[in-house]
């Protein structure tokens, strides 16, 4: 199909004139672009802010669990190594004692008790 | 830095992405001012649709918004603007190949006519967004960018990473695409 060259240009200014851009946006446009944008500010900056809180939390935990525990410290420490203090067996006694009181005497049973009595040995002899 | 960057860096455009840089809102909203139109058209033609046009105009304006401190003014704005929407664009055409496309309003499709010759340009509108949408992503963006947006050649290859040669080429593919298109009607 064979076509004049006159009609050829005519296409041409026609594909030119409806590519124009058309009368698009506004006021409104712009007013909900710049809503958008703040809202989107204010996510970045809650998402960095949680982003920084967890790291710093995780630190802590990090710089805790790798904290050095010396013999005597509080606390129960690995059977083995270091060993409770006296201070803790007797803390223990206290609690144990105090349970004691609190609880009924059918719960608190003959086994729990002997539990505790090896339990109690075993701090006094380390 | 060289002369074409100091032209480019006076340019009232970067000026205006260095205020928005500084947190100035009031140069942000200035700059969407003055780019909607062409950002809106160029979706617009990409889409059909003026409502998807509107959504991914924002998303260009939230990612420059983004990018402002980062921005140096090295070619013309134009050219990082529609590089970014150019982005955009190809991540909606590969979020669509995931999803099922949603039903295109009656009303973005068909407006009024009140006499028989606004019927023919409706018609003709209609033929030739359809032939727009049918044509290669970069034929289609390489024209609007051309015709539309009226980029030079070297600043299209820019945006879309590729030679002039190549642009060329694509342009002339659009333009017989459309032509065979508009053959038919005119």
């Amino acid at each position: 199909m064979t076509h004049d060259p006159q009609d050829l240009s005519a296409e041409d200014a026609r594909i030119d004139e409806l590519l124009q851009p058309r009368e698009l946006g506004g006021d409104l446009f712009v007013a909900w672009t710049l809503d958008a944008i703040r809202q989107d500010t204010r996510r970045r900056r809650l998402r960095a802010f949680w982003t920084s809180t967890s790291v710093l939390a995780a630190s802590v935990v990090l710089v805790f669990s790798l904290w050095p525990v010396k013999p005597g410290d509080n606390g129960l420490q690995m059977a083995g190594k270091t060993g409770p203090s006296t201070a803790d067996a007797a803390l223990y006694g206290e609690m144990l004692a105090l349970e004691d009181l609190l609880l009924p005497a059918d719960i608190f049973a003959q086994e729990e008790n002997q539990q505790t009595l090896d339990f109690l040995i075993y701090l006094t002899q380390n | 830095m060289n002369d074409e960057t100091v032209d480019h860096g006076q340019s009232e455009d970067a000026l205006l992405m260095q205020a928005v840089a500084r947190g100035d809102e009031r140069a942000l909203g200035e700059l969407i001012q003055r780019w909607q139109r062409p950002v809106l058209n160029f979706f617009y033609r990409s889409l059909g649709s003026g409502g998807d046009a509107e959504d991914l105009a924002q998303a260009v304006f939230i990612k420059l918004h983004r990018a402002a401190p980062r921005y140096r003014p090295t070619a013309r704005f134009s050219t990082y603007l529609f590089h970014i929407a150019r982005r955009v664009l190809l991540n909606e055409f590969r979020r669509r190949g995931r999803k099922p496309l949603d039903p295109v309003a009656p009303e973005d499709l068909v407006a009024t006519a009140s006499s028989n010759s606004d019927l023919q340009l409706l018609e003709l509108e209609e033929i030739f967004q359809r032939s727009l949408e049918r044509m290669p992503e970069n034929h289609r963006t390489a024209i609007l960018l051309l015709k539309q947006q009226e980029l030079s050649y070297a600043e299209i290859a820019e945006i879309m990473e590729t030679t002039e040669g190549m642009v060329k080429t694509w342009i002339f593919r659009a333009r017989t695409i459309l032509k065979e298109e508009l053959r038919n009607i005119l």
